[in-house]
């Protein structure tokens, strides 16, 4: 046959190809575990109480400093805390913390998974201070962790703290920089698991002025968006706001503030292109003529800042004050809230947040929550979980919580990420420069 | 009228071939002597007839007369001496010119002092080879003429000399002196008599000349196995070993005594040298010689003893003052290295037919100047500008050029992709293959490659700098390449320019840039030396006509692509399976059984003997067949089976893929074109597919549990030189015919390849200038361990870094031993151990809370995560406990494991660990309690723990270690026995000894060279 030979290359070709092909070889050049790193809770200062809304009674917990690594379950939806930081297993839930110093002060965090950069942006070290850093090292090596310390005065040399395994340490703030009226901290350990907390009460002689807990900020950045600041009036007048911002590099920021509102955005007069001093912890009034509600600020800056604003706050007879401070962008994942109603406030050019609220009796409701610029929800009482099944772009949340003993807020962002460890496999090369 | 009286002395044994010649010299010298006399030592020929015949008085003695006495003899028949007469000793193959006696004569005429003179000795059969012009004698006892070999005569030496001596045949020797010094030593019956002379006559105070207007030709027949040495101290008849013992015994016995202990010792290394120097030429009777010669000798030392005591009563001055005959070292260095440079000229030097053919390279001289020259000088000469007018040289030049743009990141050491960094010294090299055990991860009893000592041995060129050779290796690659690729297809085309270009696509096909950018000189060196082996593939079906040799000398090639690629068997595999099928086809055909076999057999040792001439290492090949498929040094991935398709191997610093190569394209026209091509087509399409298909699996090994796809590179680069072949086979006088037929598909085959080759040319070219320089092989690579780690040489350190496996993250660990890899490492990396796997999977993961347990088990005292890393492994790390932070540093961060642990840990009773403290002695540790010694390496039936000079018992614990229940306090010795290694060793040197005995050129007895070439 005359096209024999080239019809035997042509299969030949083929079934090369094919048999190359269609062969099942596959190749994973690395394995992932992937799970949610236990979260933990600040430890409860003496004298105040602590609650801890977790999703579910079996939700594993166990307290720092015991031998035991063992997870135990909560067998309740609202965990009282001891002195002693308890370490939850959440998994994909993020559960807040309560903390209240009886008829004095109240305020609210997030049980968070170990970081390697906390911010905190609130508390004085002055005489009216009693504000108090609580580091916790739950890893089972010791820490070592490096404390930075900006006040008005600009920044103090770094304080190295040395953590043993499985413990946490209590530090007054007026031992890190006394006497200073405006703090900002940087929490970044060498080594070891560790979570800061910042707590921030203040009392002038025996009157106590309130507290609040102090959420850690993310990183600088150039456009910060604190989600949820209450102004509110006592005897008809507006009680007022102060935004401590930091520009913690070298070179002096510009800045530019944003007020959002229900009744819309603007820029407060004064609050347009300001120049913050590098390295110097700066507080600017805020008054803004409005009525009593909730606000967010939006702050651009031509270089890196972390800010938050003071707010003093009168709810259900109690004077307090929080600290509102600037958070990362929402993102799904679900919140414990057994026990709190707090007010979920949303900020974003386009808000639109699907959520569904799971209530104590195991039944479930989807909501909805739209908005332009700034919107809030409501949590009902009986509600025990919130999941965030949708969350538009650029949206911060934040969350306001109003009892007897004071007001709160916590950030909307979820207390631990699924975390993709590359799960490790011989291989001779990693000797090879 | 002469004053002289001369007695001619001729000595005679069987030489009634030379002898009539001899006569009618004697007969014809124009200064007769006055008194001849014959001595026939029992010829068995016509010798005694033909003196007769001659009228020559004959003394006829037994048959096994040496020279000496024979002259002796001779002396005491002749008249009684007077002042002037001289003996004029002859031998019956030596024909003196008709004014020999005359010239030599006239030399000691105004030379009292000289009682020995003798002629200028030539050839017999070639009168203008020059043998010698007086001797001397080597302190290797060689015998030192001063000359090259068969050197041409031509009057450059011509004069009157002062010299040690002059052969016995034309000598002429005053009586007086020669009867004082009691003649001939007749201990010395044939050969090195005159040196030994011409020594005591020195030391008597005399002198000896040359005289070149005397002129002899002698025939040495003794010497070159012409006729039988019957004298009675020749053991066995052999004149060799005659020669060599004469030798000694001249040196030995006139030497001065301290000078003694050093002459018996280079006599006896020089005796050895030059024995195995013959056994390689596969002439064992002659390295016997060379061994029973100085044996022979030795053992009667009593003659040694009596001559030295005979000369002291004859030396009037130090025996030193020979000195000056005697050659250097250097001299003789010189003269060999003359002798190499000369040989080597010859055969690189040697013109081609083309070149002789092409008069543009010639350069002929003008008109005019053939005017004024002498026509008849033969025109030699060529032009050094026409060499740059040579296809071969312009490429060769561009490829320089390329080469150093593509080089130009790596001067200096190089690393990077398979290739791990070089050692120090070529000796590291030596000591990583002779030794038992490697401290790789928990440390290897694997057989290091046979390519570390040829790397080792090559290194010699760069005075044993391991790492400078690598690197030029690297570099001078591509010109290797192409000039080995040149090597091959100038023998398929006389088109220089097909030729040049095909070699140039060979030196930057996509294989080569790919071996070249991941470091892999194993592939490398299968491209340099693949295009040897075609010429022999080409005779595959007329193997049966291949002699041992040339099969021994195959063997040897085809081992040291073995050694270099593993893969490279399973092509030769293939290679055989075809051939013997083809074999059996064609014996069916036309049935032939002795050639049958013939074929079989041969075919079954070149399969066999790559296997065979490196073992050990290849038996752990066979034992783990996966190894085949693996090229040495790292492991690295190739591309998968689309690229392998298109000749592209590749993997780290290989071609993308859309810079398609011409490879395939040839392969496809090569099928369809002229037979030559067609053969060598369908191989290259054979390996081309077979490369696609291994491509598509995966593999592991070396140190790495990551599944990689195979890297077919020996295939593809097979098929690459195959592509070679053929595209010089279709394009070679294809214009031709193409003219001569209509446009039809060989029209546009041709254009295409022409076209896509000048295509992949261009862009490989581009390609290599701007992207070759950063790819994988690198230099200045950097460190991995940190310098505080690196000290630590008796740690164990699991190194944790994370890579990019092409844009895919990968954590990769391994233990280190107090350095980062190094050149054969992973060619001996153990296998993984499945509890270090488990506890380092536990750690990452953040459950392993008895990972650092582990790792103390293991004797592993670190834990350093490589920068850059993640930052939740080491908030993991931190969190599991065990581990202790040690320092964190830009380089990365290094905990330290939690528990005692190290070399050898000792568990006492009570389960309390602690590490065996070393004492000052090398490898002796201090025990202070009894209890159960574990010993952190793998296990290995060589460890052995010594105490009190017992082994103690050794088991094999639960985590795979060597341990050793120690009832005693006191010192223990860790002993790891390597005599299997050397046992393997020594089996694989006699193994290689022997193929390379048969693969040396025969050497040939003096007897079976022609008179001819003998002169």
């Amino acid at each position: 046959m005359r096209f024999k030979r080239p019809l035997i290359f042509i299969a030949t070709i083929v079934a090369t190809l094919s048999l190359s092909n269609l062969m099942p070889v596959s190749v994973t050049q690395s394995d992932f575990s992937e799970n949610y790193p236990p979260v933990v809770c600040p430890a409860t200062p003496s004298g105040e109480s602590s609650a801890i809304s977790v999703p579910s009674t079996q939700t594993g917990s166990r307290v720092l400093g015991k031998k035991t690594t063992i997870f135990k379950p909560t067998r309740t939806l609202r965990l009282m805390q001891g002195s002693s930081p308890t370490i939850l297993d959440t998994k994909n839930l993020t559960s807040p913390v309560w903390q209240i110093k009886r008829g004095v002060w109240a305020g609210a965090t997030i049980c968070s998974a170990p970081s390697i950069s906390q911010w905190f942006v609130g508390g004085a070290a002055d005489v009216t201070s009693k504000g108090k850093l609580i580091l916790i090292n739950s890893g089972l090596s010791e820490a070592i962790i490096d404390v930075e310390v900006w006040s008005e005065s600009g920044i103090r040399p770094s304080k190295v703290l040395t953590l043993k395994a499985n413990s946490s340490l209590v530090q007054n703030l007026d031992s890190l920089d006394p006497g200073s009226k405006r703090i900002a901290l940087h929490i970044a350990p060498r080594s070891g698991r560790v979570n800061a907390f910042l707590v921030d009460e203040r009392g002038r002689g025996l009157r106590a002025l309130g507290g609040d807990m102090v959420n850690a900020a993310p990183d600088p950045s150039r456009v910060i968006v604190i989600p949820a600041i209450p102004h509110m009036k006592r005897l008809g007048k507006s009680l007022g706001h102060t935004l401590r911002i930091l520009a913690p590099g070298e070179v002096d920021a510009r800045i530019s503030v944003e007020l959002i509102s229900t009744k819309g955005s603007f820029i407060p007069v004064g609050f347009d292109d300001r120049v913050i001093k590098a390295g110097i912890v700066t507080e600017i009034a805020l008054n803004p003529q409005l009525v009593p509600t909730i606000f967010a600020l939006r702050i651009s800056s031509d270089r890196p800042v972390v800010g938050s604003v003071y707010s003093s706050t009168y709810a259900e007879a109690k004077s307090d004050f929080v600290w509102g401070t600037s958070t990362a962008e929402m993102k799904e994942y679900s919140l414990a809230v057994s026990g709190l109603a707090p007010t979920l406030v949303f900020t974003g050019n386009e808000v639109s947040i699907s959520m569904s609220v799971l209530y104590t009796n195991k039944k479930e409701k989807k909501f909805k929550v739209t908005g332009e610029g700034i919107a809030t929800f409501k949590v009902p009482e009986n509600a025990r979980t919130i999941n965030f099944t949708k969350v538009s772009e650029k949206t911060v949340g934040g969350a306001l919580i109003s009892t007897q003993s004071g007001y709160g807020y916590f950030p909307l962002v979820p207390g631990s990420e699924l975390t993709r460890v590359l799960l490790p496999s011989a291989n001779i090369r990693v000797l090879n420069p | 009228m002469s004053l002289h009286r001369v007695s001619a002395i001729l000595v005679v044994h069987d030489g009634a071939t030379w002898l009539p010649e001899v006569v009618a010299s004697l007969a014809s010298q124009t200064r007769a002597f006055d008194h001849i006399v014959a001595v026939d030592t029992g010829s068995v020929d016509s010798s005694a007839k033909l003196l007769k015949g001659a009228r020559i008085p004959i003394l006829t003695l037994p048959r096994d007369t040496g020279f000496g006495a024979a002259i002796a003899s001779a002396v005491e028949k002749l008249p009684p001496a007077i002042e002037n007469e001289w003996l004029w000793i002859l031998h019956d193959d030596c024909a003196p010119a008709p004014g020999a006696l005359e010239a030599l004569l006239a030399a000691v005429d105004d030379r009292p002092s000289v009682v020995m003179a003798g002629p200028k000795l030539l050839g017999w059969h070639d009168r203008t080879h020059l043998l010698e012009i007086g001797v001397s004698i080597a302190t290797n006892g060689a015998r030192w003429t001063g000359l090259e070999d068969s050197e041409y005569d031509q009057g450059q030496h011509d004069g009157i000399a002062e010299v040690l001596a002059v052969s016995t045949a034309g000598a002429l020797i005053r009586r007086t002196v020669f009867e004082e010094l009691g003649g001939f030593d007749q201990n010395l019956e044939l050969f090195r008599d005159d040196v030994d002379f011409g020594w005591r006559v020195h030391a008597a105070g005399h002198g000896a000349i040359v005289v070149t207007d005397a002129v002899a030709y002698h025939a040495q027949a003794s010497a070159t196995e012409r006729r039988d040495v019957d004298v009675k101290g020749a053991l066995l008849r052999r004149p060799l070993l005659l020669d060599r013992q004469n030798a000694a015994y001249v040196l030995l016995a006139n030497a001065t005594w301290w000078l003694l202990p050093l002459l018996a010792l280079q006599l006896l290394g020089s005796a050895l040298v030059r024995a195995i120097g013959y056994l390689f030429a596969k002439l064992p009777g002659y390295a016997a010689d060379e061994i029973l010669a100085i044996g022979n000798l030795l053992v009667k030392p009593g003659e040694l003893i009596k001559a030295r005591k005979v000369r002291k009563s004859t030396r009037l001055i130090s025996s030193r003052v020979v000195s000056r005959f005697i050659p250097s070292r250097a001299r003789q260095l010189r003269l060999a290295l003359e002798r190499g440079a000369s040989a080597l000229r010859d055969f690189i030097l040697k013109p081609s037919e083309e070149s002789l053919l092409d008069e543009t390279l010639l350069d002929l001289p003008t008109e005019k100047e053939l005017e004024e020259e002498d026509l008849l000088t033969p025109v030699q000469s060529r032009k050094w500008s026409s060499v740059f007018r040579k296809p071969f040289v312009i490429i060769f030049i561009f490829l320089i050029f390329l080469t150093l743009i593509w080089s130009r990141n790596r001067i200096g050491a190089v690393s990077g992709g398979t290739l791990a960094p070089s050692p120090a010294g070529a000796r590291d090299l030596w000591d990583f293959y002779f030794a038992p055990w490697h401290e790789v991860g928990l440390g290897s009893k694997s057989a290091a490659p046979l390519w570390m000592p040829i790397i080792a041995i090559a290194s010699v060129l760069t005075l044993g700098n391991v790492s400078l050779f690598i690197s030029l290796f690297f570099i001078a690659s591509p010109l290797l390449l192409f000039v080995s690729g040149h090597r091959l297809v100038k023998k398929v085309s006389e088109n220089r320019f097909i030729t040049t270009s095909a070699a140039l696509l060979y030196a930057i096909s996509p294989i080569s840039i790919s071996a070249i950018n991941s470091g892999r000189f194993g592939v490398l060196m299968i491209m340099i030396l693949a295009p040897f082996l075609v010429e022999v593939a080409m005779q595959w079906r007329k193997i049966d006509e291949f002699s041992i040799r040339k099969i021994s000398v195959l063997s040897l090639l085809l081992a040291l692509m073995f050694a270099f690629a593993p893969p490279f068997f399973i092509a030769l595999f293939i290679l055989t399976a075809m051939a013997v099928v083809f074999d059996v086809i064609e014996w069916r055909s036309t049935p032939n059984k002795p050639r049958l076999y013939a074929l079989l057999t041969r075919r079954t040792v070149l399969l066999i003997s790559p296997l065979a001439l490196t073992i050990p290492w290849s038996l752990e090949i066979i034992s783990s067949p996966k190894k085949f498929l693996i090229d040495i040094g790292l492991l690295s991935a190739g591309g998968g089976a689309n690229l392998a398709f298109i000749g592209n191997p590749g993997g780290a610093g290989s071609l993308p893929w859309w810079l398609i190569s011409p490879v395939v394209l040839i392969l496809a026209i090569g099928i369809f074109s002229i037979e030559r091509a067609r053969k060598v087509s369908l191989i290259g399409c054979l390996f081309v597919s077979v490369a696609t298909i291994a491509s598509t699996f995966t593999i592991t090994g070396k140190g790495t549990t990551t599944p990689n796809y195979i890297y077919t590179g020996v295939f593809i680069a097979l098929a690459t030189l195959a592509a070679l072949y053929s595209s010089v086979a279709i394009l070679d006088k294809v214009r031709e015919r193409l003219i001569a037929t209509h446009v039809n598909y060989r029209h546009f085959a041709v254009s295409a390849l022409v076209i896509v080759s000048a295509a992949y040319a261009v862009s490989a070219i581009s390609w290599i200038a701007t992207q070759g320089p950063k790819a994988p092989l690198q230099s200045a690579q950097g460190e991995v361990l940190p310098p505080y780690l690196a000290i630590e040489t008796q740690s164990k350190t699991l190194v944790l870094r994370e890579r990019l496996v092409g844009t895919t993250p990968s954590l990769n660990y391994y233990i280190a031993r107090g350095s980062d890899v190094r050149l054969g490492d992973a060619d001996v990396a153990p296998a993984e151990v499945s509890e270090i796997v488990l506890a380092v999977t536990a750690l990452a993961d953040g459950s392993g809370v008895t990972s650092s347990k582990t790792f103390a088990s293991y004797g592993i005292t670190y834990l350093f995560l490589k920068s850059p890393y993640q930052g939740p492994l080491v908030q993991t790390i931190d969190g599991v406990g065990g581990f202790t932070r040690a320092s964190s540093t830009s380089a990365g961060i290094v905990w330290k494991v939690s528990g005692a642990t190290g070399n050898l840990i000792l568990t006492e009773a009570s389960g309390k660990t602690s590490l065996l403290a070393p004492t000052s002695q090398t490898d002796e540790y201090m025990v202070t309690t009894p209890g159960v010694v574990t010993l952190t390496e793998s296990y290995s039936r060589s460890w052995h723990l010594v105490q009190n000079g017992e082994r103690l018992t050794r088991i094999k614990s639960e985590l795979s270690l060597p341990q050793f229940a120690v009832e005693n306090v006191g010192p223990v010795l860790l002993i790891h026995d390597g005599s299997v290694r050397r046992g393997w060793i020594s089996l694989h040197l006699i193994i290689l000894l022997t193929f390379a005995l048969f693969a040396s050129p025969s050497g040939r007895r003096k007897r079976e060279i022609s008179e001819r070439e003998l002169a």
